[in-house]
């Protein structure tokens, strides 16, 4: 685990202007939306408004750089024979893949960065003011191991069947607005309430919000856990099932094939 | 001259047969720029209203505005990243030394290739938006829309040299990805698409009257508000838009001429 780890770290330091560009670009594509946002909301709310925007812009990126950089990666790994090379020396695809969250947080960290440096200044919101900063972390970390858990689930399947990136892009959109990431659950309209109720993401985001800015979730916050847990637990079993299909697949008939068209 | 014809002809091609062939892409670019509207409106309703927006941006109709900002988001100063993009696939692809041995000069196929990608992801744009527009503003909002189309073709113009020679220093850089696809959203960001640009840090809002896309989203303003028109639009975009052209161009041509000299002597190709 430790040679991996150091593996990826080494190869984000050699690629380091890619990895700073990624978090340049997503930071700077966030803030033009953040920016957007923000001309619907009246000065006096900013207070808070922006943390609420800030966070739910992080966990956003929490969940969705891993989906990029373990999810679609694997591009990489079939094309640079590392499944192979995993497979003759024994190694864990798993691990493998799953370590490829140390970089996504990275890059996560830094698109924060950007797009909090454009929210504080144009609101001067405290926006890194925190209730309770232990749930906040909990919160945070849930999402990302949600996010890595339902990445790795790509992966396996990539292995055998390519990953329509659109569509993988197309479905976070679709999780953030409607999801109850971009606002909190209580404020959406009835039908996509019910909606984000049902998705995995809303209940650590709801904690968040609670943790951040002292904002009720929706439900009762034992109960937002409780699913929080539930969930996290829903994904671990669906990446194993993906990941034995996927492998007994792949040994026996090799894996995909990869080009441009 | 009949060459250069015909290398339009093929990159056009390319780029029909990967629409062609990545029908899930094709269904999404009609579906990505109301996904854009759609993201603007929920985090706004929620976190406030449309008419502190419309308020704050000067136009009489806010959605209207929001499609044609939105097809502007997605399509504008497209042809930097597109140029770029296309000479990173050839390097991951070893395919780089044929492209560059071929007839055409390098510079002249990323321009192309460049051109075309942005002028088939403009067109999609606009095709997606038209009927929302038509069915939200009426037929004044779609005169409106494909003003602003016609004035984001020209605001690509003055980033041609730029595009090129963002495409030679990604190369150069040999990293994993194009490290100056950066310049996309910057220039988006500095040209206020979807706020006034008033928000933006001081040497930001000096830096947004050099970008191109910023007089693209003056125009998508203009369109939209019950003073202007959509000619008006054109013409008051298209006088800022021939200077950059003039000088952009002019500026960048020497760059280009290094760059190329300089990947060549490293063996990019």
């Amino acid at each position: 685990m430790r040679v991996m780890g150091w593996l990826h770290l080494l190869r984000t330091s050699r690629y380091l202007y890619s990895m700073a560009n990624w978090a340049l670009v997503d930071g700077l594509w966030i803030s033009i939306y953040v920016l957007g946002a923000l001309t619907f909301a009246s000065p006096s709310s900013y207070g808070v408004v922006a943390p609420m925007v800030f966070w739910a812009v992080l966990a956003w990126n929490l969940m969705s750089t891993p989906l990029w950089t373990i999810g679609n990666w694997t591009r990489f790994y079939i094309a640079m024979g590392v499944f192979e090379e995993h497979e003759l020396a024994g190694a864990s695809h798993s691990l493998f893949l799953s370590l490829r969250a140390l970089p996504a947080i990275i890059v996560s960290l830094g698109t924060a960065a950007v797009v909090g440096g454009f929210i504080a200044y144009v609101t001067r919101a405290p926006i890194l003011h925190v209730e309770n900063l232990l749930l906040l972390a909990g919160s945070l970390a849930a999402i990302t191991a949600m996010a890595t858990l339902y990445s790795l689930t790509i992966a396996f399947l990539s292995l055998a069947t390519r990953a329509p990136a659109p569509l993988l892009d197309f479905m976070n959109f679709l999780l953030f607005i409607a999801g109850g990431i971009a606002a909190p659950v209580s404020r959406l309209p009835g039908p996509v309430r019910a909606f984000a109720v049902a998705t995995p993401y809303s209940h650590p985001a709801e904690l968040m919000r609670m943790a951040a800015v002292g904002l009720k979730p929706y439900l009762e916050p034992r109960l937002e856990a409780l699913l929080t847990v539930a969930w996290l637990a829903g994904l671990t079993l669906l990446w194993l099932a993906a990941r034995r299909w996927a492998l007994i697949r792949a040994r026996r008939e090799g894996v995909r094939g990869i080009g441009r068209m | 001259m009949a060459s250069l014809k015909s290398l339009v002809k093929a990159e056009l091609g390319v780029q029909w047969w990967w629409l062609k062939n990545n029908r899930v892409m094709l269904v999404l670019s009609f579906v990505w720029p109301y996904m854009a509207v759609l993201v603007l409106l929920a985090m706004g309703y929620a976190y406030g209203s449309i008419q502190n927006m419309a308020r704050r941006l000067g136009v009489d109709e806010p959605v209207v505005y929001l499609m044609a900002a939105s097809m502007v988001a997605f399509a504008a100063s497209g042809i930097i990243d597109n140029a770029s993009g296309v000479a990173q696939w050839h390097r991951w692809l070893g395919t780089l030394p044929y492209v560059y041995a071929a007839p055409h000069r390098f510079p002249v196929y990323l321009v192309v290739s460049g051109f075309a990608g942005s002028l088939f992801i403009a067109t999609t744009n606009l095709a997606a938006m038209l009927p929302g527009a038509l069915a939200v503003g009426g037929l004044r909002a779609g005169l409106g829309l494909l003003a602003v189309f016609a004035v984001m073709i020209i605001a690509s113009l003055p980033l041609v040299g730029i595009a090129v020679s963002a495409a030679l220093l990604s190369l150069l850089a040999r990293e994993e990805g194009n490290v100056l696809s950066f310049l996309n959203p910057l220039l988006l960001l500095l040209s206020g698409v979807f706020y006034p640009i008033d928000v933006l840090p001081r040497i930001l809002q000096w830096m947004s009257v050099l970008a191109p896309v910023r007089y693209v989203v003056e125009a998508a303003r203009i369109a939209s508000t019950f003073t202007g028109g959509p000619v008006r639009a054109v013409v008051v975009a298209s006088y800022y838009l021939a200077v950059m052209i003039a000088v952009y161009n002019l500026l960048s041509l020497k760059a280009v001429g290094a760059l190329e000299s300089a990947a060549r002597r490293r063996g990019v190709f």
